[in-house]
Formats: structure tokens, C-alpha cells, sequence
């Protein structure tokens, strides 16, 4: 069905085709309209003209001229003179008309007139539709004038339907054909704001597009300076550790030295000055320690030195070892509650760092008791806590301690702290994925507490890039 | 068993004084010869009596540096068993990296623990490998 339809449809177009030298749309339009009536007219005449010639014997030579004037107009319509063929066949049609209500007497024929003007409404630009129709009226009251005929209403009608029809039609065709203009020059100047847009959006891009590259210029060059700065503060870090340190070597070495006797006999006083100045001189170091990881950590530059498998009995058996020399000949008594702890990855020194700090600051503070160091293995991690004796800690005073420069009244009391040594404790287990805390009340002893992961991905990814940077 | 011969190659001159009064004075070391500076470090090298077993060095020396002292010692026939110690005031996470890398056999920190330095000695001249750095 669709196919016979497609087909139909083909024929029709391509009799009624517009020449494509066209290309106004509307004119293209009128061309095939045109096309379109003249062929029903060749049609309609021609079975006109076939029945008259069966009916008197012999064609009718007006039809038969009508007919070939017609074609000939399709035939101008359809090689593009689209002006021409419309005019003379509106023209064509006019004349038809008076001529045959002329020769036939009849003025009824006139009404026919009216058709005329529709046609010359669809098929001309509506000035000379105009023109036309004051010029067809004239030619009417003429004829009706020169061929004095009964004036009756039945004779008037035909003019009056003229008169007061085309009009109407020629206003409302022109009134169809402004709307179309007027919906064509809306969609226009919406395809140009739409193009202004375009242009505007474009450039728009063009813009944002330039200013990301500035800024990821801008970028790049304080990431360049962020990273100088940062090899920089390294660079010091490092060289301060070298220069003071190597002066407290001096310090400390001669007087060990000296007080062991190797450059002379010494007596009991000066064995005793000489173990003051070395006592300064370590204490000295620790605060220049202190004072530089607290430097590290807060520049964000404070590299654990990664070791697998750490016993870490093994530093829990040197540290216990210390912790006796600090408690000295106070009625402390130190209890070991060591469980047997799988090997694990850390950095060995920090930690024995942090436990010798928890047993210093216990050592420091508890004047008698105990001071217990556990040590259990719990699920995935070490769990791990120095009890004391000792004053105890305030609700008040639990943050304060872990605040770098900042001692506690009991703390300020005992000289000989930095107030850097749980922060920077807390700082290093927290480096390792633990967690360092106390729990204590105000006179019932603390409990330093620390937490370390048997299995930490992070500290693998670490070990991964000191190794790294190691073959680097 | 044969003395060790020690070689030790430091510019600060205090620090050359503590090595040698715990080396000298304390352990009773008399094969110990020191270098004040890293100057013609090859032609000295060759030209010592007798091949140091243990070499301590200092990294931050002049003209060349411990690691070039270290490379050089290592391509000399007969230097390959010696044992090069570190030992330098300047001991962070990554110069201990480095160092390994290098091929150190261990690092002693500056400032030496006077109790410790001569137990740590005779454990390098008998084979270990210290990484002592506290």
C-alpha cells in the first residue's frame, strides 16, 4: 500500500515539480500550485473538449485553443517563468470569462469572476491582485453597460458576489501570506540571536580555556616553590643537626674522657664536676633532639626509618634497662607484664624513643610504687601502656600535656623537660597508625597508653617508597 | 691473631681528639692512623704500611666525600673485605638510607657513646655490620 502511495505521490511531484532555478520558497510553492491547477484544467478540458466533439461531431475550436494555450502556459511555468505563466493565465482566466458571459448573454458568468481573484490572490503578489481587481471591476460595469441587458437582482447578483467577495479573500489571503512573512523574519532573527549566542558562548570558551592555562601555570609555579621551600627547610634541618651536634661531641666525649682518669688521675670532686658537665651535656642533646623533630614534624617532614620483623621485647629489654638508672634510689619498684610479641614493622628507634619517654616522664614523677610496662598482643594490633604511681594527671590538664611547649603546674615543678617529649611521642605513633593516649585522675597515678598495627597497608606503601627512593 | 689496623679520615679536629684518646688511650689501639683531610685519599691509601681492616670515616670530609672515599677504597685489589664505617654527626632517616645503599658496612652517630664505642668496635672488626644510630 505504501509503495503505490509513494509512487502516486512521485508522479505528482514531478509533474508539478518547481524548476529549480527557483528559490524563493513561496514562489517555489506558487510554481507548483500553478502547475498543479493548470493540469486539472488540461484534464478538465480536455474531457470537455472530447465530450463536445462527441456531442457535435467536431471539436469546438475555442476549447481546443484553450487547451493548447494552457499547455503552453504549463510549460513556460515549468521551465521557471513563473511571473509569466501566472499573470497570462490569471489574465487567460479573466478574459475567458468576460468573453463568455459577453458572447453567451449571460451575466451570471461574471460570478465566476470571482474565482479569478482567489487565483490571482494564491498566484500573484497581492499589488497587482489589486490592480486586477479594480480593472476587472471596470471591464464589468463596461460590459454591463455596453450590452444593456434586464437589470434584474438575479443579473446584479454575480457583481454584488464579486464585489463584496474579493475583496474579503484578497485581505484574507494577504493577511495569510503577511503572517508567513512575518513567521519567517520572527525565525530569522531567532536564528541570528542564536548565532550571536554562539559567537558569544565561543569566545566565552576561548576565555575560560586561557585562563585555566594561566592558572594551571600559576599552579605548577607554586608547586615548584613549595617544593623548593620544602627541600630547603630539609637542607637546614639537616645541616643544624650537623652543627649541633658536632660541638656537643666535643663536650661530652672529653669530660667521659677526663673522668675516667685517661688524662690523669682525677679526684672524687672533680669525677663529680666533670659527671655534672656530662649530665648537662646530654641533657642538652636530648633538648636539641627534641627541638629538631618537633621542627620535622611540624614542617610535615618526619620520615619514619622503616625496619621489618622489630622484636620489640628486645627494646622493651633495653629500655627496661634505663628505667632503672631513672628511677635511681626512689622506692620505686618497675614490674615488666610483657607478653611474648610477634616481629613487626616499625621503625625501631622511634618507638623505643616513645617508651623511653612514658618511663622517663613515670621515673620523673612517681616517688614511690611501681611503674608497670605491658605489653599484649591484641587481634590486629600491640597494645601497649606504662602505669604509674605517680600524681596523676587532671581532667584539665590531659590536653595540655600533649601540646608541644606547654607543661602542667607539676610539670614546670620538676625542672628538666621540654614539654616536647609527648607530643612528639604521640606525633610518631601516630605516624605508625596507632593511637597514644593516658588515663589517669588527679592523685591516683596515670596510664600512658599507645596502640601499633601488626598489618598497616600505609606503612607497607612507606616501606615501599623508602626502598624506592633508596634505589633512586 | 694479627692486630687490626684501623684507618680513620676526619677534618674536625676535636673529633679527631675523642677517637683518639678512646682508641688510643682507653682501648690501647696502637694501629691506628688518621687522615685530616681526604687530599690525594688514593695515593695515601696505597702508600700506608699496612692495609687497614677497619676504615672509620667521616662523610662530610673535603676535597672528596666519604661516599667517593668509599668508592675508591672498594676498587682498590685487597680493599674488597675491609670494613668502611660512617661516622658522622648528621644522621637522618635518609643519609641512613644513602648510606646503606652505598655500601657502608655501618654507621656510628656522632657524638660517640665513650661506654659503648670500643664493645661496638671489636664487634665490627670481627665481622658485624652496625647500623648504630642512637
Amino acid at each position: 500500500m505504501m509503495e503505490t502511495n509513494v509512487q502516486k505521490f512521485n508522479l505528482w511531484s514531478f509533474l508539478t515539480r518547481p524548476h529549480p532555478r527557483i528559490t524563493d520558497i513561496e514562489m517555489k510553492r506558487q510554481s507548483a500550485l500553478l502547475a498543479g491547477l493548470m493540469l486539472a484544467i488540461i484534464v478538465m478540458v480536455s474531457v470537455a473538449e472530447a465530450l463536445l466533439t462527441i456531442q457535435n461531431g467536431q471539436p469546438s475550436v475555442v476549447t481546443l485553443g484553450g487547451l493548447v494555450l494552457t499547455l503552453v502556459l504549463y510549460f513556460l511555468n515549468r521551465t521557471g517563468n513563473y511571473r509569466w505563466a501566472s499573470v497570462l493565465f490569471v489574465a487567460q482566466n479573466f478574459l475567458l470569462i468576460f468573453v463568455a458571459s459577453v458572447v453567451t448573454n449571460d451575466l451570471a458568468l461574471l460570478l465566476f469572476a470571482s474565482i479569478t481573484i482567489i487565483l490571482s490572490a494564491m498566484l500573484l503578489p497581492p499589488r497587482l491582485s489589486v490592480i486586477l481587481f479594480f480593472v476587472g471591476l471596470v471591464v464589468m460595469i463596461a460590459i454591463m453597460r455596453l450590452h444593456p441587458m434586464t437589470a434584474e437582482f438575479t443579473t446584479l447578483a454575480p457583481t454584488i458576489v464579486f464585489f463584496v467577495t474579493s475583496p474579503l479573500i484578497l485581505v484574507f489571503l494577504n493577511h495569510r501570506t503577511q503572517l508567513e512573512k512575518e513567521r519567517q523574519a520572527e525565525l530569522r532573527e531567532a536564528n541570528s540571536k542564536l548565532r550571536e549566542h554562539e559567537a558569544l558562548l565561543e569566545k566565552r570558551v576561548e576565555e575560560r580555556t586561557r585562563e585555566l592555562a594561566v592558572a594551571k601555570d600559576e599552579a605548577e609555579a607554586a608547586r615548584h616553590r613549595a617544593e623548593e621551600a620544602d627541600r630547603l627547610k630539609s637542607q637546614f634541618l639537616a645541616s643544624m643537626s650537623h652543627e649541633l651536634r658536632t660541638p656537643l661531641n666535643a663536650i661530652l666525649n672529653f669530660s667521659q674522657i677526663m673522668s675516667m682518669g685517661v688524662l690523669g688521675p682525677i679526684n672524687d670532686r672533680q669525677k663529680t664536676t666533670l659527671n655534672e658537665v656530662v649530665g648537662s651535656g646530654k641533657h642538652l642533646l636530648a633538648l636539641i633532639n627534641d627541638v629538631l623533630d618537633m621542627s620535622k614534624i611540624q614542617g610535615g617532614m618526619l620520615n619514619l626509618f622503616l625496619e621489618e620483623n622489630v622484636s620489640l621485647n628486645e627494646v622493651l629489654d633495653t629500655v627496661a634497662g634505663t628505667a632503672a638508672s631513672l628511677i635511681g634510689e626512689k622506692p620505686v619498684m618497675l614490674i615488666r607484664d610483657e607478653d611474648a610479641l610477634p616481629p613487626v614493622l616499625c621503625d625501631k628507634r622511634r618507638i623505643q624513643q616513645v617508651l623511653l619517654n612514658l618511663i622517663s616522664n613515670a621515673a620523673k614523677f612517681t616517688h614511690d610504687g611501681t611503674i608497670t610496662v605491658s605489653a599484649k598482643c591484641q587481634n590486629d594490633q600491640l597494645l601497649f601502656a606504662v602505669i604509674d604511681t605517680g600524681p596523676g594527671i587532671a581532667s584539665k590538664d590531659k590536653d595540655i600535656i600533649f601540646q608541644p611547649f606547654q607543661q602542667t603546674e607539676t610539670g614546670i615543678q620538676h625542672a628538666g623537660g621540654t614539654g616536647l617529649g609527648l607530643p612528639i611521642s604521640r606525633n610518631l605513633i601516630e605516624a605508625h597508625g596507632g593511637e597514644l593516649w593516658v588515663e589517669s585522675e588527679a592523685g591516683r597515678g596515670a596510664a600512658f597508653i599507645f596502640t601499633l598495627p601488626l598489618r598497616s597497608p600505609k606503612l607497607q606503601e612507606m616501606l615501599h617508597e623508602q626502598m624506592g627512593a633508596n634505589h633512586a | 691473631m694479627p692486630d687490626t689496623h684501623y684507618l680513620y679520615i676526619e677534618d674536625d679536629r676535636l673529633s679527631r681528639e675523642v677517637i683518639k684518646l678512646v682508641m688510643q688511650d682507653i682501648m690501647g689501639i696502637s694501629t691506628l692512623t688518621i687522615f685530616e683531610n681526604s687530599e690525594n685519599f688514593l695515593e695515601r691509601l696505597r702508600n700506608l704500611p699496612e692495609k687497614p681492616n677497619v676504615v672509620l670515616l667521616d662523610i662530610h670530609v673535603h676535597p672528596i666525600t666519604g661516599f667517593e672515599m668509599l668508592r675508591l677504597i672498594r676498587s682498590q685489589p685487597g680493599f674488597e673485605r675491609t670494613k668502611v664505617i660512617a661516622v658522622t654527626a648528621s644522621v637522618m632517616n635518609e643519609e641512613v638510607q644513602k648510606l646503606r645503599s652505598a655500601g657502608f658496612d655501618g654507621t656510628i652517630s656522632k657524638p660517640i657513646d665513650t661506654t659503648v664505642f670500643p664493645t661496638l668496635l671489636q664487634r665490627i672488626t670481627q665481622g658485624e655490620s652496625i647500623w648504630q644510630i642512637f
